[in-house]
């Protein structure tokens, strides 16, 4: 089975950065060959929203944000919290830091 | 609502000079606001440099995106400035920004321009889509890129 990562990008006044990082993210999967699900909480609201199962399913979860996101659904799962401009440039990176299990396990904290 | 409705030929600038960050907000607001779409230049600058304070929208590969949601706004629309040499605009990675969209946006009102700013953006992050911008002969040729952008999908 084809190799997941989902994804969460926000950003402050959530008009570009969020959409910009969720482009690159879903462009350096594709060119890794992993299927890559990417919940934009932009201004428009939550867009591409991440369910159980999406979360379940995933071998990593990459979260680009600036403002506030709901970690509580990711507690178990291997994770990287980055700004949202990290994910902007460096997404191939991260992607390959997910597929070699370079992520530590998330706790989630009250 | 089209790409085409927020921006027109009257707010494409091709290849300006500009000496600073400030410099090209300033010349890319000034056409906003002899098209009617900002009613007093000064604040929506204000504006605009108030959001740059939170980090910086140039946001690499030569692009800078400065956007307010400002009282000084009539009407929502977009400016796209081409700037020989490029020019110093605090990016994320270091370089000089040459491509610039202005976003303009009113207090309040409704959200339908998000939309499309936020295909932009998505579309800012392909090599070929800047290479086209880039590479444009004049203002009619950025439109026709731009609406063509809206047809895909």
């Amino acid at each position: 089975m084809k190799k997941k990562i989902v994804a969460v990008t926000s950003c402050p006044t959530g008009i570009a950065h969020t959409y910009m990082a969720a482009e690159q993210l879903e462009k350096a999967g594709k060119k890794q060959g992993v299927s890559v699900k990417v919940e934009t909480a932009g201004s428009i609201g939550v867009e591409n929203a991440l369910s159980k199962k999406d979360i379940e399913e995933a071998e990593a979860v990459i979260v680009a944000a600036d403002a506030r996101v709901d970690m509580k659904r990711f507690n178990g799962k291997p994770l990287i919290e980055v700004s949202v401009s990290h994910a902007i440039k460096k997404s191939p990176d991260l992607i390959e830091k997910a597929l070699n299990d370079e992520f530590e396990i998330y706790k989630y904290k009250e | 609502m089209n790409i085409t409705d927020l921006i027109t030929k009257e707010t494409v600038l091709l290849d300006i000079e500009a000496k600073d960050k400030h410099d090209v907000i300033y010349k890319v607001a000034s056409a906003l606001h002899t098209k009617g779409v900002i009613e007093n230049v000064d604040t929506y600058v204000d504006d605009v440099l108030a959001r740059e304070t939170q980090g910086s929208t140039g946001i690499g590969y030569g692009i800078a995106i400065p956007h307010a949601k400002s009282d000084a706004v009539n009407t929502p629309a977009l400016a796209f400035a081409r700037i020989k040499g490029g020019v110093d605009y605090e990016a994320l990675d270091g370089e000089n920004s040459d491509l610039l969209f202005m976003i303009a946006v009113p207090s309040g009102g409704e959200n339908l321009h998000l939309k499309i700013l936020q295909r932009l953006s998505r579309k800012l992050m392909h090599d070929d889509f800047r290479d086209a911008l880039r590479d444009a002969t004049d203002e009619e040729n950025i439109l026709t890129i731009l609406n063509e952008m809206d047809k895909e999908e």
